[in-house]
C-alpha cells in the first residue's frame, strides 16, 4: 500500500447485494465481469456465497440493511437503490450508477373526479419517512406521517391516510389500488457503493472492478 | 431503568478501565518522548469564544446549554479550537514551535443511528508555530509511531491536501468534498508518491517519512479533501484495516490561531480512543 508494491490481500472482497428486484440484475451484471456462482445455488435460501474464483463473497441482504453492512465494514461494496441511500443518509461512498432498477418515489392519492389537494396536516403513509418529510418541508407543508413497513398502497383505500409516498416502477400496483401519481419526489436506480476505508485498503481491486463495470453500464 | 446510562456514553468497569488506561499511557508516553507537553483544556467553554473558529459541522454537534447567568456554554467538542484560544491568550510569548499534547474526552451530539458516541476520548497533539514540511513529517511520524506502539500492524495513513481541488470545476469540487464519486465521475486517485509528483512539498513529506522507515504505512489520496475552511494544506487520516474504520484525523490549519488574534501556523492530529480500544 502506498509504494509501488501493493500488498496482495488474500481475503475475499465482500459485496452486499440488495434482496428483491435488484438482486437478479446485480448477479447478471457481476457475471459479465467474470464474477460467477455455482448454478446450483438456491438463492431463495442462501444468504451468502463465494464466487468460482474464490475472490468475491456475495451477501444477500435486505435493501435497508445494505448500508449497515457497508458502514460497519461487514461488506466492502454493495448494490442498493439510491432511494435507500437518500432515506438512510449513511456514511458510505457512492461509486457508480449501475443504471438498472429504475424506479420513482412518488406521491400518490386516490384517483377520482377531484384530485387530492395538498394542504397542511395531511396524513401521509410511507416506508420513506425521511424522504417524505423533506419533500413536504420544501413545500412548506406540515404533515402527519404514518410509517408503514409494506403494502403502503392499501392506506388511502382503507382510510388510513390521505395520500402515500411509495416506490413505483411501472405504476401498475398503484393503479390496481385506485391510486394515481400526484408528483415525483425523486428517481432512483441501483448504485454501486463502498465502505470508505475499504476504498483505501482495497483500492486497486475496487478500481479495477469499477472500470470493468463502468464499461458495461 | 435505574441502572442504564444515557445514550452515547459508557462506563468503564475495572477490567475495561484497565485497557483504556494502558492505551492512554502508551500514547502519552510516545507524545512525551517526542517532546510534547500535556495541556488540559476546560470541559466547559463559552460558545461565543470558540464558535467563530469552529466549522459548521462541529458547531452543530456541540452540546450547548445556558449557565445560571444566561450565558451560552458548550462542552468541549474538540481540542484544537480551545488550544488555539489558550495559546493565543497565555502562551504567545513562548519560544516557537510550541508542542502540546492532550488526552481527554470531547462531547458531541450525534444524530445518526450508527454514530452513537456522545463522549469520545481524544488523544492528540498540536505543533504550533512551524509552517515547514519538517513539522508535518514530525506530526504524521508521531501518529504512525503511536499506532505501532499500540501494537497495530494493519493500519494506514492516507495523505491528502487542500490543493487537490485545484483545477477542478465547481461541480467536481463539490462532488469530491461531499464524497459523491458518482457525481465526480470516478473514484479519486490513490497511490504512492508518484501520483503527487507535481507537489514538491508532498514529495518532501514522503521522503521524510521514508527516512523514518514509515513509507509502507503511507498512501496519497486525491479524495482526501475536506473541511476546507479549517485545513489549509496537508490533511491526513489514519485507519485500521481490520475494523474498516477511521481512528483519527489531522492536518495543517494555519488560519485558526489568527481567529484568536495570534497569527501562527499549526499542524496536529487527534486519535479517538473509543476507536482504538475495542
Amino acid at each position: 500500500m502506498g509504494t509501488t508494491a501493493e500488498l496482495v490481500k488474500q481475503e475475499s472482497l465482500t459485496i452486499a447485494l440488495a434482496k428483491g428486484y435488484l438482486f437478479k440484475e446485480a448477479l447478471i451484471l457481476l457475471k459479465k465481469v467474470g464474477i460467477e456462482f455455482d448454478i446450483d445455488i438456491n438463492w431463495d435460501r442462501r444468504l451468502s456465497a463465494v464466487d468460482k474464483t474464490g475472490k468475491i463473497t456475495v451477501l444477500q441482504v435486505r435493501p435497508w440493511d445494505v448500508p449497515e453492512y457497508i458502514e460497519h465494514g461487514a461488506a466492502d461494496l454493495g448494490v442498493v437503490g439510491r432511494d435507500v441511500l437518500i432515506e438512510k443518509d449513511s456514511a458510505i461512498s457512492p461509486l457508480l450508477d449501475l443504471k438498472f432498477g429504475d424506479c420513482k418515489l412518488v406521491l400518490a392519492g386516490l384517483s377520482g373526479n377531484s384530485p387530492v389537494q395538498l394542504r397542511h396536516n395531511m396524513r401521509v403513509a410511507t416506508k420513506y419517512p425521511h424522504s417524505t418529510e423533506e419533500y413536504f418541508r420544501k413545500k412548506g407543508l406540515k404533515i402527519r406521517l404514518i410509517k408503514l413497513y409494506g403494502a403502503v398502497e392499501l392506506a388511502p383505500l382503507t382510510g388510513l391516510s390521505d395520500v402515500i409516498s411509495d416506490l413505483t416502477a411501472t405504476g401498475k400496483t398503484l393503479k390496481e389500488n385506485q391510486l394515481s401519481i400526484m408528483d415525483t419526489i425523486y428517481e432512483t436506480t441501483a448504485l454501486l457503493v463502498a465502505n470508505p476505508v475499504s476504498l483505501k485498503f482495497r483500492y486497486q481491486e475496487i478500481s479495477l472492478l469499477l472500470n470493468e463495470l463502468r464499461a458495461l453500464v | 431503568m435505574k441502572t442504564l446510562t444515557p445514550f452515547g456514553v459508557t462506563e468503564y468497569i475495572p477490567s475495561e478501565a484497565k485497557k483504556h488506561k494502558e492505551v492512554s499511557v502508551s500514547l502519552l508516553r510516545v507524545f512525551e518522548k517526542n517532546k510534547y507537553q500535556l495541556i488540559r483544556t476546560p470541559t466547559l467553554e463559552y460558545y461565543d469564544s470558540l464558535a467563530p473558529a469552529m466549522g459548521p459541522v462541529l458547531k452543530e454537534k456541540a452540546i450547548r446549554f445556558f449557565d445560571h447567568k444566561g450565558q451560552l456554554l458548550l462542552l468541549r467538542a474538540d481540542h484544537t479550537t480551545p488550544i488555539a484560544r489558550i495559546v493565543s491568550a497565555r502562551m504567545r510569548d513562548e519560544a516557537l514551535p510550541i508542542r502540546l499534547c492532550y488526552l481527554d474526552p470531547v462531547f458531541r451530539n450525534e444524530f445518526t443511528e450508527s454514530h452513537k458516541e456522545v463522549e469520545v476520548f481524544q488523544a492528540g497533539l498540536e505543533l504550533i508555530g512551524s509552517d515547514t514540511v519538517a513539522a508535518e513529517i514530525e506530526v504524521i511520524g508521531t501518529c504512525i509511531q503511536s499506532m505501532i506502539e499500540l501494537g497495530f500492524e494493519d493500519f494506514g495513513v492516507d495523505i491528502g491536501h487542500t490543493r487537490f481541488i485545484d483545477g477542478l470545476s465547481e461541480e467536481k469540487r463539490h462532488a469530491l468534498i461531499k464524497g459523491d464519486y458518482i457525481a465526480f465521475g470516478d473514484i479519486p486517485e490513490r497511490g504512492g508518491v508518484e501520483i503527487v509528483s507535481d507537489l514538491p512539498d508532498l514529495n518532501e513529506l514522503y521522503q521524510g517519512l521514508k527516512k523514518l522507515g514509515y513509507e509502507k504505512y503511507v498512501a496519497f489520496n486525491k479524495g482526501l479533501v475536506r473541511d476546507l475552511s479549517y485545513y489549509s494544506g496537508t490533511i491526513f487520516e489514519c485507519h485500521i484495516q481490520d475494523r474498516r474504520q477511521s481512528v483519527g484525523t489531522g492536518g495543517r490549519y494555519d488560519t485558526l490561531l489568527s481567529k484568536f488574534g495570534f497569527d501562527c501556523p499549526a499542524v496536529g492530529f487527534a486519535l479517538s480512543l473509543n476507536m482504538l480500544v475495542k
